[in-house]
């Protein structure tokens, strides 16, 4: 079966080309012309107020339901289209709200499930998986339910949920938002030593925006000032991404303040 | 520790009902209602004879089957129903229709139709009992969070074609929807178990020599109470065991509901 198995395929870095994406449902817009461009092994996080349309640009990101305009490229390396250069669609991992485990499923069936979908052996699945509950700290936790797993086990599980068919790109939906400050801290630093490993391209949506900059080597903000207006988006490089220390810096207060006032009323 | 607790609850309750039988027996006579204990003497001799042991397992092989056929049936249909919508649009308008209808009362035309045997017996508790299970596993299917099923097409690999939905259907079903909608249809099923005891009772009351609802009936004909009494009891157990048994399955295929509820 090891040859049906997607997993087995080598790991490339992808990027994410977003042009002009919109959605409409009937006559309300939730997405409004929405570009962004991500190349391979960067991050990109997207901030901004509840309704902007946040998770639903992730969700057309994961094709998880189609854009009523505007087109999704994912992007090889070499600047060219992934598909073409490879010849398969990149993997892409989508860590949900909340959560999205399943309740009916212990930790190691969850983690198994991408796995079984691909058609993996038990004994590559096993062995991946053993591997990656001693990375997440989680080994004790195999056999249990969610419902017996604390806020920060759960969200540990769901981003080894995520990270178990090797994806080269993982898509976050406010992944922190229900976990306490120092689990919070605990985590950003884990996703940012996991892409220093993996170098898997990400992107994050937050309420955050010191989240949103330790985070982001991109910042899209999207602001909404009225409902009646258009989406205002800005975008900010973060040239000290992944830089030791980072929170310490002083350019990192900078750019959180610059964010910050692009999502408050009157900036244009 | 749970299970002696639970089985001391059990003895308990069954010593309290017996406490007002015995005071019922007192007051009405013995004509009408034996006392428990002559009845369980009666009852420890007559269950070692073959005649009982007949009546007892054509009872149980009939309500068995009949549950057993009702689950095979009406969870699959439930599931389709609760997934299809275009399915459900046609297909609903009959099951909503005639679930109010009493099935029990077309046991005569079943006897006419399908002839007199375990057959119609057997079909009249499938139809009463299925009726339950589709509707509530159904229901069950429809009300399931949004989030698992994006949850799910988020872990099938992404295709050129956009085709993550057309593949992946097993998966699917081994994997979301029948683990989401197991626990309200064990639970259908355990309360179908009663319901299923009740029609069998009457479906066995007449045209056979078999079963412990004929063997209530003709006990109750010949003014003989104490088999009567037998009988009674018999389906009471037969009853609590296929509850237990509904409760078993539960707790050992949805062991992460009852976690949750707690």
């Amino acid at each position: 079966m090891a040859e049906n198995c997607l997993v087995a395929a080598e790991r490339h870095m992808a990027g994410i080309s977003a042009e002009c994406l919109c959605k409409r449902y009937g006559h309300f817009s939730v997405l409004e012309n929405i570009s962004f461009s991500l190349p391979p092994g960067k991050s990109l996080s997207v901030i901004g107020k509840s309704g902007c349309g946040k998770s639903t640009l992730l969700s057309i990101l994961a094709q998880l339901q189609p854009c009523t305009g505007g087109t999704v490229h994912f992007t090889a390396e070499n600047g060219l289209s992934f598909f073409d250069t490879y010849k398969r669609m990149p993997r892409l991992s989508y860590v949900l709200q909340e959560y999205g485990l399943f309740p009916w499923k212990t930790a190691y069936e969850n983690l198994a499930l991408p796995l079984q979908i691909v058609n993996c052996g038990k004994a590559e699945i096993r062995e991946k998986i053993t591997a990656l509950l001693e990375e997440l700290n989680l080994q004790e936790t195999a056999k249990r339910y969610p419902c017996e797993l604390s806020g920060g086990q759960k969200q540990r599980l769901a981003l080894g949920r995520a990270l178990i068919s090797k994806p080269e790109i993982i898509l976050l939906d406010e992944p922190f938002s229900s976990v306490d400050a120092i689990n919070r801290e605990y985590l950003q630093n884990l996703i940012l030593s996991l892409w220093k490993k993996y170098r898997f391209t990400f992107v994050l949506v937050t309420h955050s925006v010191s989240e949103a900059v330790y985070l982001g080597s991109g910042i899209l903000s999207l602001a909404k000032f009225a409902e009646n207006r258009p989406v205002q988006q800005t975008y900010f490089e973060n040239p000290f991404f992944a830089e030791d220390d980072m929170r310490e810096h002083k350019e990192f207060f900078e750019l959180c303040k610059t964010v910050q006032h692009s999502l408050s009323d009157g900036y244009e | 520790m749970n299970k002696i607790r639970y089985l001391l609850k059990y003895i308990l309750t069954a010593a309290v009902l017996g406490a007002l039988w015995q005071a019922g027996a007192v007051y009405f006579g013995e004509y009408i209602l034996p006392k428990p204990l002559d009845v369980l003497v009666y009852a420890f001799s007559f269950v070692r004879e073959e005649e009982f042991l007949r009546h007892f397992l054509s009872s149980a092989y009939r309500v068995c089957l009949g549950l057993f056929l009702s689950f095979v049936l009406a969870f699959p249909l439930g599931l389709y129903m609760g997934y299809k919508k275009r399915f459900d649009g046609f297909f609903a308008p009959f099951v909503f229709l005639t679930y109010p209808v009493p099935k029990i009362v077309f046991l005569p035309v079943l006897f006419l139709i399908c002839g007199i045997g375990d057959f119609s017996r057997i079909l009249l508790i499938v139809l009463t009992v299925s009726y339950q299970i589709t509707v509530v596993t159904r229901a069950s299917v429809r009300s399931l969070d949004r989030k698992y099923f994006d949850s799910f097409k988020s872990l099938l690999p992404l295709t050129a074609q956009d085709g993550r939905k057309k593949h992946f259907r097993l998966q699917k079903l081994v994997h979301l929807l029948v683990p989401a909608a197991l626990p309200s249809a064990l639970t259908a099923l355990r309360l179908a178990s009663g319901t299923a005891i009740a029609v069998l009772f009457m479906a066995e009351s007449f045209a056979t020599q078999e079963g412990l609802g004929f063997l209530i009936m003709d006990s109750w004909g010949r003014g003989d109470t104490l088999p009567m009494f037998t009988g009674i009891l018999s389906l009471c157990i037969l009853g609590i065991m296929l509850y237990e048994f509904c409760n078993f399955l539960e707790y050992r295929l949805c062991r992460w509901n009852m976690l949750q509820a707690k």
